[in-house]
C-alpha cells in the first residue's frame, strides 16, 4: 500500500506565495571517440561514382584532396572533427511554478500551477507541461471533516527521440568522417515528383537505407501527448475521542495520445506510414477505515484498524495504422493504400480488499505491528482469486537502557519484520483465444494461433520479505547510522516463461518458481562543523543487491529478456545464476589457448553462448554533503558504482564503420594475427585494418566495459539575497546547480555506463543509440511571500 | 451523521460477498474468440499462409538472403547492394536466427489448428485431420533439410517443456508413416464434409478438393523417400512403391496464389523488398541459372529472367588500397564470364588503368557468379547482369501479377518418377516422364506449347539419352531450374544429388570469391537460431553430438 501525502496548506498559517523559476542549459557531456585521420570510403579508397558510396570511413587518409561527395558535387576530403558534435544543441529547460497557501479557522487551501518547457539536445525535440493542483480541507462541524484533492496534469512531447540501433543517435554517430553534418540538413530534393524523388538524402550511395538524422527530428514526427485526472474526496469522523472512521473515494485517469508519421522516401519506409495510438487507463478506489485507539493499562497503547477497498481498473485502446501514401507529399489516413485498425474496448479489473492492523505500544519503547491483508482478484480464477497476506513488525529502542545518561546514544533502535504481499495479474490471462488479424488472407477469414499458453490455473505471487535494521544516533544527533539487512524472496511469480516453439507456443504462462533479493543498505551522516555560521552536514551511503533465480518451472532452466539484433549478446538469467547474466560470442580459441581464425586470416566467433558478466553492478554508493556559511549554502553530491558490465555497441559499431580512434590500429600496415586456424596450422594471412576490425566489431567480447564509475552527480550554490525586504518577501534564494560535472573514474570507453537501452531488465546491460548524458547548468530562482 | 457513516461502512463490508459475482465476466476479452466460437476453415488458410507466405521479416531473411541464394538461383552484391555476395555464406547469427525463429514458431499455428480437429479435439473431422498431418509432413520436411535435427517426436505436447532432438531420419520415417495415416483417412472422399465442414475456398491449394491432397501427400511421401533412402543404409524402395501406386501429383499443382494487395507485414512477396529500397538490397539471377537456360535454349529464359541492360559500365582502376594489385586479376576473371556468356560487347581503356565497357542494351543474359567478394564488388555494376523477370518481383498494390509460391508441382513428381525409374526403384518410361515434367515446368511458367514441343524435340538437355549417372544429372538440373523462386527445395536438391556441380564444388580463390565460415565449401544446413540454445541448451547439444556440429558445413544425413 502506498500512502501518498502531499502538502496540505498549513493551519492558522498566513497567506502564502512561493514563486519558483529555474531555467537549466542541457549540453552533450561527451562523445566517443573518433578518429580524425581517415575518410568515408572502403578498403582505402573514396568513391568515384555516386553507386560506390558506403556509410563507413575505411577510405584513404584524408588529405585535403578533391574528392566526389555524397551530393555528386567534388569537395576537399577533409576529416570533420566536429560533425558528430554540430548535431546536437544547447537544451534549454526553464521550469516554473507558483504555489499559494491560505487557511481560516477551519480550512485550508493550497494551490500550485507549474510549467516546463524543455528542449532537448536534439534538433525537433521539445517538452511542454502544466501541472494544476488544488488542495482543500475543512472541519465541517466538530465531528466531521472533509480533504480534497484534484490535479490535472498535460504533457506534449514533439520529436520523442528514437534510440537503440535504428535510432538517431546511432544514425548521428555513424557519420562518415569526412562528411560536414551541416550538409545534412537538405534531407530531400526540392519540388520532388516521381517516388525515388522522395526519396531522403542521406551520405550512403543512392539506393541505401540509411537514415538522414535531419529528417528523423524534422520531418517524420513523434508525437506524444497526455493527461492525467486525480482526484479524492476523503469524508473522516471523530465518532468518540477513541473511535474514528473515514470514506475515501479516489479516481485516476490518465489519456495517451502517440502520433508517429514516416514521411514518404523515409529509409527503411520508403512508401511511408502513420500511426496513431490512443490509450485510456483508469483507476476508481473506494475505501473505508476505522481507527480505534485504546489504552490498555497505563503501559500499554493500542490502535486498531479495520478497513476496506474496492478498486476497479479500467483499460482501453484504439491504434489506426496506415502505410504507403497514395500522393506522397502528405501524410494522413485516408491517403494510405493500406491500412486498418485496432480496438480495444475497456478491459476491467477489479480488486475487492479487507485488512486490518492492530498496532502495540509498550513503555514508549517497545513496538509490535501486525496486519493482515485479504484480497479478492478479478483476474484470477476462482479458486485462486481469494488471497490473504500478512505482516509483524516489532521494533525496541534500547538507548535507555544502554546508555541511559545519553553520554553517547541518542537513539538506539533495533528493528525487524517479517512481510508477505500477494499480488494478481492482468485481465484475460486465464482462457486461451484466438484473434482475428484484420487483413486475412486473398479475402479470406484466418485465425492467429496464440503464442502464450494461458492458464487457467493461475495463482497469486507472493512476496516475502524479512528483514532487520538497526539506526542510531550519537552525540546529540551529530552522528548517525542506520543499516538494514533484507531478504526478499518472490514465489509463483507470474511470468511469460519463453519455451521452446516445438511446444506449439513461444510462452508459457506461468508461476515460475523462486526469485530471491538478498542485501544491505547502509548510511553514515553526521555534523561535521557547527559554528554557528557555518555548518557542514555530510553523509555516506552504500548498498548492495544480490539477486538469483532460485527455480524456473520444471526442465526450464534459462529465461532470455533481450537479445541485439546481430544476435551476438543476449540478457539472461539462469537457474543459480543471477538476473541480468549477459552471455554472447567470444573469439574462439582451441584447446591449447590459441585464438582461432578462418583461412583468409580472420577472427572466428564463438557461439553467443559464453558467460561474459552481470548487468547489475555490485554496489552503489554515495556521498552527500551540504554546507552553510551564512546565506550561502553549498551541496554536493558524488555518486559511485562498483562492478557490472555492459555491452556497448555504439563503440562496436564505430570500430566497425572506422569511425574510432581505436579504428585506427592496422589501418596502414595490416595485420597477420597471432593465431591457428581451424585445421591447427599456425595463421599466415593478413588481413587489413577494415577486415580485423570488421571481425572484432562482432564479437561481443570486445564490447564489455565494467560499469564501475565516480562521478560528481550534484554541485550547487545558493544564496539568500539580502534584499527579500525590499521587495515585501519573506525569503529570495538564488541558487546555481550543476548536474553531470565530470567524472573522477569511468572504465567504459565512449559511453555513460549508466545510460542503458531501458530500465526495465531486458534494456539493463546494453548500451545501444541512447541519447548522450549531459551535463546540465542551472539556475534557480525561488521567492516566499 | 454518525449512523450514517457506520451504515455506510458496514453496507460496504456486507457488499463484498456479491461483488465478486461479475468476476468471471469481466474477465473474458470480448475481441478474441473461444473454441466455441471459430471453424477449424480458418485454420487451414493460416496453416497455409503462414508457412508458405509469411510477412517480409523472415522472408527476407529466409528465401531473399539465405536459401535463393543457397540454391544458386540469385545473388547479391553487385556494385551498390548493401552485401557482399559474401553474406549469408557468413554465417550471421540474426538474420539466421530470424529464419529459425519462423521455422520453430510455425508450430504454433500448426499444432492450435491439429489440437482441434484431431480426434478429441473440439472441431474433430478425420479430413481436416488428414490435412493437419499432411501440412505437418511439408512443415518438417521443409524444417529438416533446412536445419538439420530438430524436435518431432515430443513436440507439441503439453506435458514436455523440452523436447529432444530427433535425427532427420526419425523425421523422415515418421512424417512418412502420418502421411500413410492421412492417406488412409482420406481414402475415397473429397471433401471434408458438409454444411459448415465442407472447407472450400479457404483451402488455397486446392479449394477443398481431398483428392489432390493425397495426391500432394503421395508426392511428399515420394520426395522424401527418394532423397532419404539410402542415407545410412536406408532402404525406402517400398516407400517409393507405394507412393507411386497411391498415385501423385501428376496433373495439378499445389500453388498459393499471392495476395497481391496485403500489408508485408503480413504476407510478403519479392517485391516487397525489390522494389521500394531503390536497389539497395536487389538481386542477380546468377551464372549457373542463365548459362542453363541460355545454353540449352530454353524457352523459359525470358520468362525468368530479363536481358542484362547493357550501356556504358566503368571498370575504373582504383588510385590506392588492396584492390589495386588485384584489378586485372578481377578484370581478366570479368571479361571471361561475358566471354563464356556468348555476350556481345566492346571493352577500350579508359587512359586510366581502367576499361570502359560498351554493351548493346536489353540484349545478352548475362547471370552473375555466386559467392563474389567485397573486393572485386565495384566493378560488378548492375548494368551487368540479368535480372528477374517482372512477375518475380512485382510489388504489392501495383496492379500487377505476382508469381504464386509454389507448394509441390506436378513437374516435381514427374522428375521424381524419372529418377526413381533412372535409380531401378521404379518401372516405367523414364524419358517419358522426364519430358512430362519439363512440359509442366514450362507450362507454369506460361511458355506457349510449341515452344515447348521444339525444345522436347530438338535440345540435348531434354532428353535421357546417356549413362545412368549423366542421366540423373540431368534430371537434377531440370527439377533444380524448375524450382525457381522456391530456394528451400532447390537448395535440398543441389546437396541432394550433387548438381549443378558448379554450385555444389564451392568456391576457392579468395582474391575472387568470399570464402567465409565454410572455407569456400557449399553450405549444407543452417545454424539453429538462438532460441533453442536459451530454452532447451542440454537437447539442441545433444543433437550436435550426433549429427555433427552446428555448422553450416555438417552435411544431413541424405545430402551427397
Amino acid at each position: 500500500v502506498i500512502l501518498v501525502t502531499t502538502k496540505k496548506g498549513q493551519k492558522g498559517s498566513k497567506f502564502g506565495i512561493t514563486i519558483n523559476s529555474n531555467t537549466t542549459i542541457d549540453q552533450v557531456m561527451f562523445l566517443p571517440d573518433f578518429q580524425n585521420v581517415y575518410g568515408q570510403g572502403s578498403a582505402g579508397n573514396a568513391a568515384t561514382s555516386l553507386a560506390d558510396f558506403t556509410t563507413a570511413s575505411w577510405g584513404p587518409k584524408a588529405d585535403g584532396s578533391s574528392q566526389l561527395y555524397f551530393d555528386g558535387s567534388q569537395r576537399a576530403y577533409i576529416a570533420q572533427p566536429d560533425n558528430v558534435k554540430d548535431f546536437f544543441e544547447n537544451g534549454i529547460k526553464s521550469i516554473n511554478s507558483i504555489s499559494i497557501d491560505s487557511s481560516t479557522e477551519n480550512s485550508t487551501y493550497r494551490f500550485s500551477y507549474t510549467n516546463n518547457d524543455t528542449e532537448s539536445i536534439l534538433p525537433g525535440s521539445r517538452l511542454s507541461s502544466h501541472n494544476f493542483n488544488l488542495r482543500g480541507t475543512s472541519q465541517l462541524n466538530d465531528k466531521l471533516s472533509i480533504d480534497t484533492k484534484v490535479t490535472f496534469f498535460s504533457q506534449d512531447v514533439t520529436g520523442k527521440a528514437r534510440t537503440g540501433g535504428e535510432g538517431v543517435v546511432t544514425t548521428v554517430f555513424s557519420v562518415p568522417r569526412t562528411v560536414d553534418m551541416n550538409d545534412m540538413k537538405k534531407y530531400q530534393m526540392d519540388n520532388p515528383s516521381s517516388p525515388a524523388d522522395y526519396r531522403n538524402i542521406n551520405w550512403n550511395k543512392s539506393g541505401s537505407n540509411t537514415a538522414n538524422p535531419y529528417w528523423m527530428m524534422l520531418h517524420d514526427e513523434d508525437l506524444e501527448n497526455r493527461e492525467r485526472f486525480f482526484g479524492f474526496t476523503k469524508l473522516n469522523y471523530e465518532f468518540t475521542d477513541w473511535l474514528s472512521g473515514f470514506i475515501r473515494v479516489g479516481t485516476d485517469v490518465t489519456n495517451t495520445g502517440l502520433y508517429t508519421v514516416r514521411q514518404a522516401g523515409h529509409h527503411w519506409y520508403p512508401m511511408g506510414r502513420i500511426e496513431r495510438r490512443g490509450n485510456r487507463s483508469g483507476e476508481l478506489n473506494s475505501e473505508f477505515l476505522l481507527t480505534a485507539k485504546q489504552d490498555l493499562s497505563e503501559d500499554v497503547n493500542m490502535v486498531l484498524n479495520v478497513g476496506g477497498n474496492m478498486s476497479r481498473r479500467t483499460y482501453s485502446a484504439t491504434y489506426m495504422y496506415g502505410e504507403d501514401f497514395k500522393i506522397p507529399s502528405k501524410p494522413f489516413f485516408s491517403n494510405t493504400n493500406i491500412n486498418r485498425f485496432t480496438d480495444t474496448p475497456q478491459q476491467i479489473k477489479k480488486v475487492n480488499s479487507l485488512y486490518g492492523s492492530a498496532n502495540f505500544a509498550y513503555d514508549n519503547w517497545a513496538y509490535l505491528d501486525v496486519s493482515a491483508r485479504n484480497d479478492w482478484s478479478s483476474t484470477l480464477g476462482a479458486d485462486n482469486r481469494s488471497y490473504l497476506y500478512t505482516s509483524v513488525n516489532a521494533s525496541v529502542l534500547l538507548q535507555d537502557f544502554i546508555d541511559p545518561d545519553r553520554k553517547v546514544f541518542d537513539l538506539f533502535k533495533v528493528r525487524a519484520s517479517v512481510a508477505n504481499v500477494g499480488n494478481d495479474t492482468g485481465p484475460y490471462q486465464l482462457v486461451q483465444t484466438f484473434s482475428v488479424p484484420g487483413q486475412g488472407y486473398l479475402g479470406l477469414t484466418t485465425l492467429s494461433a496464440p503464442s502464450t499458453r494461458l492458464n487457467p490455473n493461475l495463482k497469486p505471487e507472493n512476496i516475502e520479505s524479512t528483514e532487520f535494521g538497526l539506526e542510531r544516533s550519537m552525540f546529540d544527533n551529530k552522528l548517525n547510522f542506520d543499516l538494514s539487512l533484507y531478504d526478499i524472496k518472490t514465489t509463483d511469480l507470474i511470468f511469460r516463461v519463453p519455451v521452446p516453439a516445438a511446444t506449439g507456443y513461444s510462452f508459457f504462462l506461468e508461476n515460475i518458481g523462486e526469485v530471491t533479493n538478498k542485501g544491505v543498505e547502509l548510511s553514515l551522516g553526521g555534523t561535521v562543523l557547527n559554528t554557528g555560521s557555518i555548518t557542514w552536514n555530510t553523509s555516506i551511503y552504500a548498498s548492495k543487491n544480490e539477486n538469483k533465480l532460485v527455480s524456473l518451472i520444471d526442465d526450464l532452466s534459462t529465461l532470455v529478456y533481450t537479445t541485439t539484433n546481430s544476435g551476438n549478446l543476449s540478457v539472461q538469467a539462469k537457474v543459480g545464476g543471477g538476473i541480468g547474466d549477459l552471455y554472447g560470442t567470444a573469439w574462439s580459441k582451441d584447446d591449447a589457448g590459441n585464438h582461432i581464425v578462418n583461412d583468409a586470416g580472420r577472427p572466428v566467433a564463438t557461439s553467443p553462448d559464453q558467460y561474459l558478466g552481470n548487468a547489475q553492478p555490485d554496489w552503489l554508493g554515495g556521498w552527500s554533503n551540504s554546507l552553510s556559511f551564512g546565506d550561502v549554502s553549498v551541496n554536493f553530491l558524488i555518486d559511485a558504482r562498483f562492478g557490472g558490465q555492459i555491452l556497448s555497441q555504439v563503440s562496436s559499431g564505430a570500430d566497425g564503420n572506422g569511425t574510432s580512434e581505436r579504428s585506427l590500429l592496422y589501418r596502414e600496415s595490416g595485420v597477420t594475427l597471432d593465431a591457428v586456424t581451424s585445421s591447427g596450422a599456425v595463421n599466415t594471412a593478413s588481413i587489413t585494418g577494415e577486415e580485423y576490425w570488421g571481425s572484432m566489431s562482432g564479437i561481443a567480447e570486445n564490447y564489455i566495459y565494467s560499469q564501475s564509475n565516480v562521478r560528481l552527480r550534484e554541485f550547487s550554490v545558493g544564496y539568500n539575497l539580502p534584499i527579500a525586504d525590499a521587495l515585501g518577501a519573506d525569503s529570495v534564494n538564488l541558487q546555481l546547480i550543476g548536474r553531470n560535472l565530470f567524472f573522477f573514474s569511468k572504465k567504459a570507453d565512449d559511453i555513460d555506463p549508466e545510460a542503458m537501452l531501458g530500465t526495465n531488465i531486458g534494456g539493463m546491460g546494453i548500451a545501444s543509440g541512447n541519447l548522450p548524458t549531459t551535463r546540465s547548468l542551472g539556475l534557480n530562482l525561488t521567492l516566499k511571500f | 451523521m454518525k449512523k450514517t457513516l457506520l451504515y455506510l461502512a458496514f453496507g460496504f463490508l456486507f457488499t463484498f460477498s456479491a461483488c465478486t459475482d461479475d468476476f468471471d465476466e469481466i474477465n473474458e476479452n470480448p475481441t478474441a474468440l473461444t473454441a466455441k466460437d471459430v471453424s477449424a476453415k480458418f485454420f487451414v488458410t493460416s496453416a497455409q499462409q503462414n508457412f508458405f507466405g509469411p510477412n517480409r521479416y523472415p522472408y527476407w531473411r529466409g528465401p531473399i538472403i539465405h536459401v535463393d541464394r543457397f540454391s544458386g538461383h540469385t545473388a547479391f552484391g553487385y556494385k551498390s547492394n548493401w552485401w557482399s555476395d559474401g553474406l549469408g555464406y557468413t554465417y550471421h547469427a540474426g538474420y539466421t536466427g530470424a529464419v529459425y525463429g519462423y521455422m520453430e514458431g510455425y508450430n504454433s499455428t500448426l499444432n492450435a489448428y491439429t489440437n482441434f480437429v484431431k480426434p478429441g479435439g473440439t472441431l474433430e473431422n478425420d479430413k481436416y485431420y488428414a490435412i493437419a498431418l499432411i501440412m505437418k509432413g511439408l512443415y518438417y520436411q521443409k524444417y529438416a533439410d533446412t536445419f538439420g535435427a530438430a524436435p518431432y517426436t515430443e513436440a507439441s505436447d503439453p506435458d514436455i517443456t523440452t523436447p529432444k532432438f530427433d535425427s532427420v531420419q526419425t523425421i523422415y520415417e515418421g512424417v512418412i508413416a502420418e502421411l500413410d495415416e492421412a492417406i488412409a483417412l482420406i481414402g475415397d472422399a473429397t471433401t471434408t464434409g458438409e454444411g459448415p465442414q465442407l472447407l472450400g475456398e479457404n483451402d488455397l491449394f486446392f479449394n477443398g478438393d481431398m483428392q489432390k491432397w493425397k495426391q500432394l501427400a503421395n508426392s511428399l511421401k515420394l520426395k522424401m523417400a527418394l532423397r532419404g533412402h539410402g542415407g545410412n543404409g536406408a532402404d525406402y524402395s517400398a516407400h517409393v512403391a507405394s507412393a507411386l501406386s497411391g498415385g501423385i501429383l501428376a496433373n495439378d499443382n499445389a500453388l498459393m496464389a499471392r495476395d497481391t494487395e496485403i500489408t508485408t507485414w503480413v504476407s510478403a512477396v519479392y517485391g516487397d523488398v525489390w522494389g521500394p529500397f531503390y536497389g539497395g538490397g536487389n538481386w542477380h539471377l546468377t551464372k549457373t541459372l542463365i548459362d542453363a537456360l541460355r545454353d540449352n535454349n530454353d524457352p523459359r529464359l525470358s520468362k525468368y529472367a530479363k536481358p542484362s541492360k547493357g550501356g556504358t559500365i566503368e571498370w575504373a582502376k582504383p588510385a590506392e588500397g588492396t584492390r589495386v594489385a588485384l584489378f586485372d586479376k578481377h578484370v581478366s576473371y570479368l571479361t571471361g564470364i561475358l566471354d563464356s556468356a556468348g555476350a556481345t560487347y566492346t571493352k577500350t581503356s579508359d587512359g586510366a588503368g581502367g576499361y570502359t565497357i560498351t554493351m548493346p542494351e536489353n540484349t545478352n543474359y548475362i547471370g552473375q557468379p555466386t559467392r563474389l567478394n567485397g573486393e572485386i564488388k565495384p566493378l560488378l555494376d548492375r548494368k551487368l547482369w540479368s535480372e528477374p523477370a517482372d512477375i518475380v518481383v512485382n510489388q504489392h498494390n501495383s496492379g500487377k501479377p505476382i508469381f504464386p509460391f509454389v507448394v509441390m508441382t506436378a513437374a516435381e513428381s514427374h522428375f521424381m518418377i524419372a529418377e526413381a525409374i533412372t535409380k531401378g526403384l521404379a518401372s516405367g518410361d523414364a524419358q517419358n516422364h522426364y519430358q512430362t515434367a519439363i512440359r509442366h515446368a514450362m507450362q507454369l511458367w506460361d511458355v506457349a506449347g510449341g515452344d515447348i514441343d521444339t525444345y522436347l524435340a530438338n535440345e540435348d538437355m531434354a532428353k535421357l539419352n546417356g549413362s545412368t549417372d549423366q542421366n540423373l544429372e540431368k534430371i537434377a538440373t531440370q527439377r533444380w531450374m524448375a524450382l525457381f523462386t522456391n530456394g528451400f527445395e532447390a537448395w535440398a536438391v543441389v546437396r541432394d544429388t550433387g548438381y549443378p556441380t558448379e554450385l555444389s564444388a564451392g568456391v576457392s580463390d579468395d582474391d575472387i570469391f568470399v570464402l567465409g565460415d565454410l572455407n569456400g565449401a557449399y553450405p549444407q544446413r543452417m545454424r539453429y537460431g538462438s532460441g533453442p540454445y536459451n530454452t532447451n541448451a542440454a537437447n539442441v547439444e545433444a543433437a550436435a553430438s550426433v549429427q555433427g556440429p552446428d555448422r553450416q558445413g555438417t552435411k544431413l544425413w541424405w545430402a551427397k
